[in-house]
């Protein structure tokens, strides 16, 4: 988190009190994960679209049934959890 | 950059559930997980997992039925993952 210094310091307070705070070690993981999200996230996204397509001939319509890119995403609230 | 539209997929097969039957047995690279949320493609069964204490009548009005899957996309080579569906679904 960034902020001024007053407003940090409360965060730090409540940090420390809720222990809500990431270790060391899971902070560095977290920063070095987020330089390659980027890139990760074109993978999956475009492997995701190309496998769907071609799983979609082994599927059949349903509600549920969504694959990025073939059609629109319907009712994802229903398959949230 | 490219449009990003996400790597979940919701895959209602044909086969029902014996389709699923087969990737559970035969697949090798598609591996059935309790959750999501690695670099490795997974996949759950609502039905039978998230999804399993929901009466069959709700399940039926959400769309989730025996043949129900669903994917989440990860890094390996995208033509290993569609060989393997297909190697597990015997088409």
């Amino acid at each position: 988190m960034l902020g001024r210094a007053d407003a940090m310091a409360r965060v730090r307070d409540a940090m420390i009190r809720a222990g809500t705070n990431l270790g060391p070690f899971d902070a560095w993981l977290a920063t070095r994960g987020a330089r390659t999200l980027a890139v990760r996230m074109e993978r999956q996204s475009a492997s995701a679209r190309r496998a769907g397509a071609h799983f979609s001939s082994a599927t059949r319509p349903s509600r549920a049934s969504t694959i990025p890119g073939s059609r629109p995403i319907p009712s994802m609230r229903w398959l949230g959890g | 950059m490219p449009r990003i539209q996400g790597a979940m997929l919701s895959l209602d097969l044909r086969g029902g559930a014996l389709a699923v039957e087969g990737l559970m047995t035969r697949a090798r690279l598609l591996e059935f997980a309790p959750s999501f949320g690695d670099v490795a493609t997974t996949w759950t069964y609502p039905t039978r997992t998230s999804h399993r204490r929901v009466s069959a009548e709700e399940q039926a009005a959400m769309g989730i039925g025996p043949g129900l899957v669903r994917v989440s996309v990860g890094l390996e080579d995208v033509n290993d993952l569609m060989a393997d569906f297909d190697q597990a679904l015997g088409r």
